[in-house]
């Protein structure tokens, strides 16, 4: 499984850092507002609230590995990789590699600059595919789309990698723009959450109140 | 209803980091860094429906006196804070690698903080007065002095020579450079945060329904 997210380039661990992320703030909102949706009350044993908090990201997790599973299939049979998204007038200055830790199979016939061909006889399908340019130090990135043909689970194959190989990434600043996202959105959430639990202790000592 | 409406915006926003991660093309020369663009936008698009939303809320309070359309003018003006805030965290962030600072007073950059400091404002002048009647007039007469930057805010890019990148999407753009799965993460960026910004508006209104009970109860047991 993890070899299969490897040559990702990070990305995949963003989305699934946003995935759990997510997860925990609508796991907060239903925890906290849960009487606003008419959910029951939870107890207030911190092993029960710990238990809820972390049933939501597990769940996601399940569903996440069930699909790596799921495209991690026995396969065999060939295929073709075509570098079709990206600027005709970049073409020339480009070569087309497979490579990586997990290459799948071996080149059977050369890159014309468009497409190379290969044979899949591992089990593992992930593939790393490298855009080089002439410029020294800069590797350009683009979409790659990855056809594979022969035993699979299905008859065709089709996913498109993204590929970037530049050497700043910025994958950093990528990851504070998302987390920013997130603190403001649970800061707000927490700061009317404070307001809400305020609001309705007034409501019930008023109700109290009128009661006497 | 309501806790559809929660998994709704949930499922949308999980579909959007999937398409915003894994499916929308890498950018060829910005890299990864470029995938801001996928929250920068669509908190952009909803700081300016949160200020659309404060100017009607605010006209409709000041010609009919209901608290509803203040509570609506003022929810809204909250959202704009945390949305304005968040382009303009995200704007630096991914301006320091692409252009290789984190801040120049660009029209279109200086117009949306002025935007900021507007909804701040707003907010402020609501907290500062003890009187709340006199506090939602005061800032529904600022919530429609303060349209005029909207414009402003939305056209600098084209009528003035700015650093910042021309418009994507709407009225006066263009289009082209867009990679078309680009431009469908976008939209459905745009879906998923306006959904999200629905989502938090309705909640907002409720708290603030329920902040007018407590008030109507507290003022009738000060009464008694």
């Amino acid at each position: 499984m993890i070899m299969l997210m490897m040559p990702l380039n990070d990305i995949p661990y963003l989305f699934g850092f946003n995935i759990v992320i997510l997860a925990l703030f609508v796991g907060y909102i239903l925890w906290v507002f849960g009487d606003v949706y008419g959910l029951p009350k939870l107890s207030k044993s911190p092993f029960v609230k710990i238990s809820y908090l972390s049933l939501v990201p597990l769940v996601i997790l399940i569903c996440g590995l069930v699909i790596l599973s799921w495209s991690n299939l026995e396969n065999e049979g060939r295929g073709y990789v075509t570098l079709g998204e990206i600027g005709s007038d970049h073409r020339s200055d480009r070569d087309l590699n497979l490579r990586g830790d997990y290459v799948v199979g071996s080149l059977i016939e050369g890159s014309d600059g468009n497409s190379t061909v290969f044979e899949v006889t591992s089990d593992d399908i992930t593939i790393s595919v490298i855009t080089s340019s002439d410029i020294p130090g800069r590797f350009y990135s683009g979409k790659c789309n990855v056809f594979l043909e022969g035993e699979f689970n299905s008859d065709n194959i089709f996913w498109s990698e993204e590929l970037t190989c530049v050497p700043d990434d910025n994958l950093g600043y990528l990851l504070s723009a998302y987390g920013i996202l997130w603190i403001l959105l649970f800061g707000y959430m927490i700061f009317n959450s404070r307001k809400y639990r305020e609001l309705r202790d007034i409501l019930n000592s008023c109700t109290i109140v009128s009661d006497l | 209803m309501r806790i559809l409406l929660l998994f709704v915006v949930a499922i949308l926003l999980s579909i959007d980091m999937f398409l915003i991660f894994m499916w929308a093309p890498t950018e060829v020369h910005m890299g990864h860094v470029q995938r801001i663009f996928y929250i920068h936008v669509p908190s952009a698009w909803i700081a300016f429906l949160a200020f659309g939303l404060v100017f009607l809320g605010s006209i409709q309070y000041l010609r009919t006196r209901e608290q509803k359309w203040d509570n609506f003018a003022s929810a809204s003006a909250e959202l704009g804070v945390i949305f304005t805030t968040l382009v303009l965290v995200t704007g630096p962030i991914w301006a320091k690698p692409v252009w290789g600072i984190w801040w120049t007073w660009d029209v279109r950059l200086t117009t949306t903080l002025v935007l900021w400091l507007i909804y701040v404002s707003y907010l402020m002048v609501r907290s500062y007065s003890d009187n709340h009647y006199q506090a939602s007039r005061y800032s529904a007469v600022l919530g429609i002095i303060g349209v005029i930057n909207l414009p402003l805010v939305y056209f600098a890019v084209n009528w003035w020579n700015t650093q910042h990148q021309r418009l994507v999407l709407g009225i006066g753009s263009t289009e082209a450079g867009l990679d078309p799965d680009m431009r469908t993460t976008l939209y459905f960026s745009l879906l998923a945060f306006s959904s999200l910004f629905v989502w938090l508006l309705w909640f907002r209104v409720f708290l603030k329904k329920t902040e007018d009970m407590v008030r109507e109860n507290t003022r009738l047991g000060t009464d008694q």
